[in-house]
């Protein structure tokens, strides 16, 4: 909000700066050329606002003149810029190949000299004066817009619609202004309001080197030239030229960075991304009630009611509640934007703005248990270490600069410093050595040469490789709670078999309990002992495997086991569709878009 | 490596042939006659001639650029019309001013621009961050001439610390007389330059803050100082290191400004000159001598760009 204030200020700034530009001539109230030496310096006052420079010419009169040549140049200047570089670019990027190669060797190699040396260059062949040094100026500017044109053409043209323009028999050149023209002229309006600014600057700084604009005609660069002259006895008189200049760039930055902002939408709900989980408040009392029927026994590992997590005012989860116990592997199962993974983050705190999210009660037992709901920053640090996460896309999850094994030893030491807090009710006694512990983490989960992947960045293993990293990270703070959300979604069939039989050795050899997200409930069939069905936030069936895999109870999760693939190895569980229950909500399936691929 | 900087090189080279025929061939388009630059106009048409063949000049344009270049890589620049003096010359003594107040400027502006740009980044959204943005969007709007006009007047002229003119060089004053001469010109010039800086590591930070791998780094446990100094920092880095190319282009040309301010003798009272006199070959040897300054710093980047992301190294 304060900043759309700031905004509206910027363009009445220009809005003030174009009406001087118009008028200024009918509002000077001296002639900006002409002054009497007899009152040359005067300081502000009633005759002269803004006093006097060295000549006797009126200051105000001048600034006033100013705004006129400002708007010129930046105009001049941008117009160039637009039609020579956006025509040149645009027209290499409809084209493409040899002219295109040629040309962007001479922009690029053009782009090496500096914009202002540039600029001085042409003027030097061209002769100084205002109109010539703003070609110059435009010309300096138009080499970056030929390039931005240049790339937004080539991108617009792969366009479908622009090939289908092209099968009607469109030519290219109603090509270029009936279709591409139209959708390139918001970024290269935007770059134009930055190349104006710049403009503004430069005509200022060439007139003041004497290469622009020339006494006695007015200029905010002329003034500050003529200012220098008599800094030492008036420094004055470079204030008022020198403050237009800034308050008009910084309005065209400032309204240039709006134009920005909105083409791409940024919105800053959450300006710190991961970085500062939201955690989960208590429920309102009036919530408490949402309960579907199924009576939750007793759980030994966790215990999550109520769940409720909203991004602003949507509702993604709608009061879920879970029971795992420990060794017992959990399926959370339904189609992306049915908010399993939203539980999931929920339940491994790990939510960001702009989620927030609430629960009547998420206790994880064991000798000390821990609740979350209302937690303080200590309980929560500890509680993530209690709980390992398994995230989706692990080469997108794992820091592509950092090598595995240093990113294996920064969570490993931080567990062992939350665990000498005495956080994680961990013993800190028994430790291995921690580069004998990175070893044998990253053995543990079937890589076979760890000492080599160690030393490997995200970027030089393979995805399923990286998956198993992710575990192995997931497994350093010897979790009893494991999340892992689409652990195979990323990966190719034969790997997400890999992971899937890595993932049950794991739960056998260990004690802990696993939620499993995930979109298949082919991949829930091979692992899980039970499975929970969600459909836009709500849990519509859950039970064991294979209750609910032969006898769905609802539409939707009908359509979820007949949608999974039946001929690859060890999906037999899985009967074939057969009632017209099922053939309907297939149907389902198909009309909500493509939930399952 | 190696092997990045060698494709670098190879890259750099035909860059600097077209940028060099490119002002080769716009300085071919002044209407000044070397002879008349040289001998007044009062000369007799066969000393002009004789003067032009003397320089070359009456040759094909090609074959002028071509002697030209075989000079250039030789480090030959021709030489000046109105003083017969070699340009390489007269630009190698005006070069160590330029380059001190662009270096102290670039200086200035990474010292002030990232950390200003790292607590405006991890503090987006909050008043730190508004202060930093709108402190960054001020100093980028500053004109460095005009700031460099305002420290003349208040603070060159009321303080005795700073001269308000003129360079004393290491040799003629010691280091601490040379930092003198350039700290004002240089602080004026790197302003805009933090801006800029402190607004891209802004936005780098706040971008690695919304990667998955700062989540998996939350879910670690790791505290959120190694999250912002160790897993962030360098991931927020790789954009700013490219920006300085861009930015050092920017304050090589304003240092020529900056310079008229407090009367260096630079390369830019050398061009300004050049320009009034119409003395083509200091202009062209100036355009080339930038380029080659500009390629220089770019492939110094490209290093350090490897360096600090080990991808483009591999690639």
């Amino acid at each position: 909000m304060r900043s759309s204030v700031v905004v509206k200020i910027a363009w009445a700034v220009l809005a003030v700066v174009l009406f001087l530009a118009v008028f200024g001539p009918w509002i000077t109230p001296y002639d900006p050329t002409k002054g009497s030496i007899g009152s040359a310096l005067a300081s502000p006052g009633a005759d002269h606002w803004l006093g006097t420079d060295y000549l006797g010419r009126d200051t105000l009169s001048r600034l006033i003149d100013g705004a006129r040549v400002s708007t010129i140049a930046g105009l001049e200047a941008t117009v160039v810029a637009v039609v020579i570089g956006g025509g040149l670019g645009m027209t290499i990027g409809l084209f493409g190949g040899w002219p295109d190669r040629i040309m962007m060797r001479i922009v690029e190699g053009i782009s090496a000299i500096p914009a202002i040396v540039l600029a001085i260059a042409i003027i030097a062949a061209l002769g100084t004066g205002l109109s010539r040094s703003m070609f110059a100026v435009g010309i300096a500017f138009a080499m970056s817009m030929a390039r931005l044109a240049r790339g937004l053409t080539m991108s617009e043209r792969e366009r479908l619609y622009v090939d289908g323009a092209r099968v009607v028999g469109a030519g290219r050149r109603r090509l270029l202004w009936r279709h591409i023209a139209p959708n390139i002229a918001a970024p290269m309006g935007v770059e134009a309001t930055l190349i104006f600014a710049h403009a503004v600057a430069i005509e200022a700084a060439l007139s003041f080197l004497g290469l622009g604009t020339q006494p006695p005609a007015a200029s905010w660069g002329v003034m500050l030239s003529s200012a220098q002259r008599t800094i030492r006895q008036d420094p004055f008189q470079a204030i008022p030229p020198g403050v237009a200049l800034v308050l008009t760039i910084l309005a065209l930055n400032i309204v240039g960075d709006a134009l920005v902002r909105r083409r791409r939408g940024v919105g800053l709900d959450n300006p710190t991304g991961y970085l500062e989980p939201v955690g989960v408040t208590p429920a309102p009392p009036a919530s408490a009630a949402t309960d579907g029927g199924t009576e939750p026994g007793e759980a030994s590992l966790l215990d999550a009611r109520g769940i409720t997590v909203r991004y602003g005012d949507a509702v993604a989860v709608n009061g879920v509640d879970l029971q795992l116990n420990h060794g017992e592997v959990l399926a959370l199962v339904g189609e992306s934007g049915s908010g399993k993974t939203s539980v999931a983050m929920a339940l491994a705190d790990l939510l960001t703005l702009p989620a927030s999210s609430a629960a009547d009660r998420i206790r994880l037992g064991g000798d000390v248990p821990l609740d979350l709901v209302g937690a303080d920053r200590a309980t929560r640090a500890a509680w993530r270490s209690r709980v390992g996460v398994v995230f989706q896309e692990p080469s997108a999850a794992l820091n592509p600069l950092q090598t595995v094994g240093r990113q294996l030893r920064d969570v490993i030491v931080a567990q062992r410093e939350l665990a000498d807090k005495g956080r994680t009710g961990r013993d800190p006694a028994g430790r291995l050595p921690i580069d004998d512990e990175i070893i044998a983490l990253l053995g543990s989960v079937g890589l076979r040469n760890p000492e080599d992947v160690a030393r490997l960045r995200p970027g030089q293993i393979s995805g399923g490789m990286a998956q198993r990293v992710m575990i192995a990270l997931a497994l350093a703070k010897s979790p009893s709670l494991l999340i892992a959300d689409e652990p195979t979604t990323a990966l190719d069939v034969t790997v997400q078999a890999e992971i899937i039989a890595l993932l049950r050795r794991l739960c056998d050899e260990r004690e802990f309990g696993v939620l499993l997200v995930t979109h298949d409930l082919g991949v829930a069939g091979e692992l899980a002992d039970r499975v929970v069905v969600m459909l836009r936030g709500d849990v519509v069936e859950s039970g064991s495997i294979e209750d609910v895999v032969r006898d769905p109870q609802h539409a939707y999760t009908s359509a979820l086991v007949s949608a999974v693939p039946r001929n690859e190895p060890g999906r037999a569980i899985l009967a074939e569709p057969e009632t017209a229950a099922e053939v309907e909500a297939l149907e389902l399936v198909e009309e909500q878009g493509e939930p399952i691929r | 490596m190696l092997r990045v900087a060698l494709g670098r090189i190879a890259a750099l080279i035909p860059l600097l042939i077209v940028a060099s025929f490119a002002a080769f061939l716009l300085l071919q388009l002044t209407s000044t006659d070397p002879a008349t630059v040289r001998l007044g106009d009062t000369a007799t048409d066969e000393a002009y001639a004789a003067f032009r063949h003397d320089i070359g000049v009456d040759r094909p344009v090609l074959v002028q650029y071509g002697s030209w270049l075989a000079g250039a890589v030789r480090g030959d620049l021709g030489v000046s019309w109105t003083s017969s003096t070699p340009v390489t010359e007269l630009l190698a003594t005006r070069l160590p001013v330029t380059l001190s107040i662009t270096v102290g400027a670039l200086v200035v502006g990474l010292v002030i621009g990232i950390p200003a740009g790292i607590a405006a980044g991890i503090r987006a959204g909050r008043s730190t961050d508004s202060l930093m943005t709108g402190g960054a969007s001020l100093g980028q709007a500053v004109p460095s001439f005009w700031l460099a006009l305002m420290l003349v007047a208040y603070v060159a002229m009321k303080t005795p610390l700073f001269p308000a003119t003129g360079y004393v060089s290491i040799g003629d004053g010691g280091v601490g007389d040379w930092l003198r001469s350039i700290a004002l010109p240089s602080f004026a010039l790197g302003a805009a330059a933090a801006g800029a800086f402190a607004r891209q590591t802004r936005a780098g930070y706040v971008r690695v803050l919304h990667e998955p791998y700062i989540r998996t780094a939350v879910a670690g446990g790791l505290d959120r100082r190694r999250i912002l100094w160790r897993t962030a920092l360098r991931n927020a880095a790789v954009p700013v290191v490219t920006t300085v190319a861009g930015q050092a282009a920017v304050l090589v040309g304003g240092a020529v400004i900056i310079e008229q301010v407090f009367a260096l003798p630079g390369l830019g009272q050398l061009v300004l000159n050049a320009i009034r006199n119409g003395d083509m070959p200091i202009v062209l040897g100036f355009v080339a001598m930038m380029a080659l300054l500009m390629a220089l710093i770019q492939f110094l980047l490209d290093l350090a760009y490897a360096l600090v992301d080990p991808r483009v190294r591999a690639a």
